[in-house]
């Protein structure tokens, strides 16, 4: 019995992902594709097996978003946009729903913040003011379109994104990570101080441990001619980075508003 | 007829052109996305690489930069000379290029999209100065596994606009 259970728990993976995806599709178009897709993801990301079978599975089916969206990873993380939009363009002609990784990719590797914004846009507004998450999960993509509108120098309509939706977000328990902490720096460039410390403290409940924002509360304190919380904050911030804590960090691409050591280091020594 | 018959030349030789644009009608694909052959005519014969030549991405082993991406962005930054006759580049630059397990850089290869993520060729002397910026980087610190230096690929996007630099990713 234990052994049925056993080789029933091996199968399990794969019965689940062939049911779960290409026993779906009717014509036999996308279910070679999508046989085909699963059989690309087994090997490594970018190999040329990789790429000859997602080849394969687009020659079935040319618009099959999976392999043209997984085709393209390989292009973005290796530097080579041309090829990564041509395919992502390709497979957001083909479904709308690819917006959402295209218009995240766009700010994340591009800073294409125009094209980031309308992309996320139109799907905003395709599914109701729901766009749904970055591919890394950490961003509600209504936070990544406020980044946008930052980034562009539009600090109300930012501010109005960062606000529709992390009041959305409290009500279900379910603000991001890094939010408060987007919104508090974004405060802080509009020099509203006060307000940016209320987010920031925020952010310290949401993440404890988190050495960028006792950096921007150090700022802040500092515009405000509060020495004593801006040293406090600054140290807090030091201790965190190279101690105790943590600090954004991303292995692909340097993260918004991310704090580097030097940059505390630095605050530290004008109290000297 | 003689017309007729150059037009359609010209229009298989746009047929051909096109089909090389898209990648997912590759006649074959590279042992890996990205791969960069030693090439004789620009490439360092003496560059040493590890591991016979086994190349990872940056993202895995962690390379980086002394200071991080902040020291290499004001590096490139404060070592910039915009030219007025860069005024009408708008657009994308990556230059792609590997780090050595001893943290030396060589293979250095360019691509260059407008801002319509189109391919295109921007001022000669232009390329060849943000290339020539790349190459003067020597503060890499090679990224490792279980502590042993590796190789790795690396590219620096410089987005540009109206000839000044708008923004460095990754």
């Amino acid at each position: 019995m234990r052994c049925l259970i056993l080789i029933f728990l091996c199968c399990l993976p794969s019965i689940v992902k062939a049911q779960t995806n290409c026993d779906l599709y009717k014509d036999r178009a996308h279910k070679t594709a999508c046989q085909l897709y699963w059989k690309a993801i087994e090997y490594n990301q970018g190999s040329n097996k990789s790429q000859e079978l997602f080849q394969q599975s687009l020659q079935a089916c040319p618009t099959f978003g999976p392999s043209l969206h997984e085709m393209s990873v390989p292009y973005l993380k290796r530097g080579d946009f041309y090829n990564w939009k041509q395919l992502m363009d390709r497979a957001v002609k083909a479904d709308p729903i690819w917006l959402s990784d295209r218009g995240w990719c766009l700010f994340k590797f591009l800073h294409d913040y125009k094209n980031s914004f309308n992309d996320l846009k139109r799907l905003y507004d395709i599914n109701k003011g729901q766009p749904g998450y970055s591919g890394d999960g950490d961003y509600d993509l209504r936070i990544v379109m406020a980044l946008n509108q930052r980034q562009m120098g539009n600090y109300s309509t930012a501010l109005a994104y960062f606000k529709e939706c992390i009041t959305d977000n409290e009500k279900k328990n379910g603000v991001g990570l890094f939010d408060y902490l987007h919104l508090g720096v974004t405060r802080m460039m509009v020099k509203d101080y006060k307000g940016a410390i209320t987010d920031l403290d925020r952010e310290t409940k949401k993440y404890e441990k988190l050495a960028d924002t006792y950096y921007y509360l150090g700022l802040c304190y500092k515009k405000l001619g509060q020495r004593k919380n801006a040293f406090n904050s600054f140290t807090k911030a030091y201790s965190l980075f190279t101690k105790t804590g943590y600090h954004r960090n991303d292995p692909y691409c340097e993260e918004p508003d991310k704090v580097y050591l030097s940059d505390i280091e630095n605050e530290l020594k004008t109290f000297k | 007829m003689k017309f007729a018959g150059s037009l359609l030349f010209v229009m298989l030789l746009l047929g051909n052109f096109l089909k090389a644009q898209d990648i997912t009608k590759a006649n074959s694909y590279p042992e890996q996305v990205g791969e960069i052959v030693f090439n004789p005519k620009t490439d360092k014969a003496n560059f040493e690489l590890c591991d016979n030549g086994w190349t990872y991405e940056y993202y895995g082993p962690g390379t980086t930069y002394k200071g991080g991406a902040k020291a290499l962005k004001s590096y490139l930054l404060t070592h910039y000379r915009y030219k007025p006759a860069y005024k009408n580049i708008t657009g994308y630059v990556t230059i792609r290029f590997l780090v050595s397990c001893k943290a030396q850089t060589d293979r250095f290869r360019v691509f260059q999209l407008d801002d319509n993520y189109q391919k295109t060729n921007f001022d000669a002397g232009f390329i060849t100065h943000l290339t020539t910026l790349c190459k003067s980087l020597d503060k890499w610190v090679a990224g490792s596994f279980n502590g042993k230096p590796v190789n790795t690929y690396y590219y620096i996007n410089f987005k540009m606009l109206n000839g000044r630099i708008k923004e460095i990713t990754p």
